[in-house]
């Protein structure tokens, strides 16, 4: 259980030790290259090493959501949440940081980091 | 065909949207009520099974309950962690032990007791991981069920064609029925403009789109089938079950509500009944957006059609297929998964009083997670009427 538990962390300390570099890294399996969601620990194919890449930081809007609410002192309203699908496959939340374009879901992204060290999307 | 199992009993706590005690106190309520209303003795029992609120911590419903109750030596006790399918998951569970003579009387209870003073909406405001790393969702800003909620309904009224007044239109439904239910919190009549009006929480979501939380517990007593009917009550029997956990590998290809399909055609088969010969359907709807997802996923309608389908009148008093008939959990009370529960078993005894509707093959639906957890069951009487 230990070799499972620390697999488990160690696949999202890289991810987020990357991104704490603002640095966006998606996995692959090592073994038959197929892309792996962020919510996989184990590829299909049955191996377990995961090999990390960089993305390309374009991606795909699939849904967003409008908070007008506060739920948190950290989140002023309004803002909004997307959820975003890497061009190399993997879905992610992210904000949207675009203040001419409103949210439009399939179009075309670019992501970045805004100033507080967060993933953004904003239209491309 | 013979039922799977009976439910004898049933048992509510106090219902209150003020503290009204612990879940653990709620719990004692409901259990002790359903015994009661099964004509059982407290003694008589032998089997617990305990669901808690998803967001609460393990020890809200601890195994010490059996201690609390009074309960004698008890032959099944487990709390069960299938985030909103918990009540229904513990119905089957307890089907399957009394049907193998594991357990002979089988108490199940769900409580919640999250409106507690001040800060009660911390709750509410619990990010769902919905993007697999850990603490990844929060930091986004994506706080809450409904914020979760919000951008699955966005896609799926996308895809499906819906719009925010067909997100209104079952708001109405499901107020009309609370109307006539004596439980139901919200029985005010609610138009399309009220609709409109009420304040966004995350948009497309409004506050008319969301459950209605309340403090309290209700349980029901699982028995053999051949115990229906044998204390008074009309019989309510178990036919089938479900349960489909469709998953989420991170790609965007999931199709959240393709548990519910599998859920639900796999409880109609075990039953032997056709979809078209489901009588009513009870589910466990927080948002409106779940309760239309869910009628075109468990195939009442094609994707796309819910809104037109609740706005035919179908789903509302005096419709061709009654849903939610006690105000479901936007204008009844928010027992997550029990909510349908109690209201299939008061149809099924014919003691649902103004709102009772043609007796018949009901589907009861649960979900949970984002869409990700599906738990069914087909009730009926003795036999399934068709």
């Amino acid at each position: 259980m230990t070799g499972a538990n620390r697999l488990y962390s160690a696949f999202a300390e890289t991810f987020r030790a990357a991104i704490a570099q603002e640095r966006l890294l998606y996995p692959r399996c090592a073994a038959c290259g197929r892309s792996l969601g962020l919510t996989a620990r184990l590829c299909e194919c049955g191996h377990r090493t995961v090999e990390w890449l960089e993305a390309s930081g374009e991606a795909r809007l699939l849904s967003y959501a409008t908070y007008q609410q506060r739920f948190s002192t950290d989140f002023e309203p309004p803002y909004t949440v997307v959820q975003i699908e890497l061009t190399e496959g993997p879905r992610l939340t992210a904000l949207w940081a675009d203040d001419h374009t409103a949210p439009q879901i399939g179009m075309p992204l670019r992501l970045l980091f805004d100033a507080r060290g967060r993933l953004a999307a904003r239209s491309n | 065909m013979s039922a799977l199992s009976a439910i004898t009993g049933l048992g509510l706590s106090e219902l209150s949207r003020d503290d009204i005690g612990s879940s653990r106190d709620l719990a004692i309520e409901a259990v002790a009520n359903a015994v009661k209303d099964a004509g059982l003795r407290i003694r008589d029992i032998d089997g617990l099974i305990l669901a808690k609120s998803p967001s609460a911590p393990i020890d809200t419903m601890p195994l010490h309950l059996r201690n609390d109750l009074g309960m004698g030596p008890l032959r099944l006790l487990s709390q069960i962690e299938g985030e909103g399918t918990s009540t229904l998951q513990a119905i089957q569970y307890a089907t399957l032990a009394v049907s193998r003579g594991m357990a002979r009387r089988v108490a199940c209870v769900f409580a919640d007791a999250r409106i507690l003073g001040a800060g009660a909406g911390a709750g509410y405001a619990k990010a769902m991981d919905v993007s697999g790393i850990s603490g990844w969702d929060a930091d986004h800003g994506l706080l809450g069920a409904v914020g979760a909620y919000a951008l699955m309904a966005r896609k799926h009224m996308a895809e499906a064609g819906l719009d925010e007044q067909d997100l209104g239109a079952y708001a109405i439904a499901c107020r009309r029925w609370a109307a006539s239910n004596p439980r139901a919190f919200a029985r005010e009549e609610l138009t399309m403009d009220s609709y409109l009006a009420a304040r966004v929480i995350v948009q497309p979501l409004r506050l008319l789109d969301c459950a209605l939380p309340i403090n309290g517990a209700a349980a029901v007593i699982v028995e053999v089938s051949a115990q229906a009917g044998q204390n008074g009550h009309a019989p309510v029997c178990v036919h089938g079950m479900g349960q489909a956990h469709a998953g989420d590998d991170g790609l965007p290809g999931v199709r959240p509500a393709a548990g519910a399909t599998a859920a639900a055609a796999d409880c109609l088969s075990m039953a032997g009944v056709r979809l078209a010969d489901v009588a009513q359907l009870q589910i466990y709807d927080p948002f409106t957006s779940v309760g239309l997802h869910l009628l075109e996923a468990y195939g009442f309608c094609e994707v796309g059609g819910a809104g037109a389908l609740v706005r035919s009148g179908a789903t509302s008093p005096g419709g061709r297929l009654p849903v939610n008939t006690g105000g479901g959990h936007l204008s009844g009370f928010y027992l997550q998964g029990m909510t349908p529960v109690v209201e299939a078993v008061e149809q099924l005894r014919g003691k649902a009083g103004k709102r009772q509707c043609t007796r018949g093959p009901t589907l009861v639906g649960g979900i949970g997670g984002c869409l990700e957890y599906h738990a069914t069951l087909l009730l009926d009487g003795a036999e399934v009427r068709s």
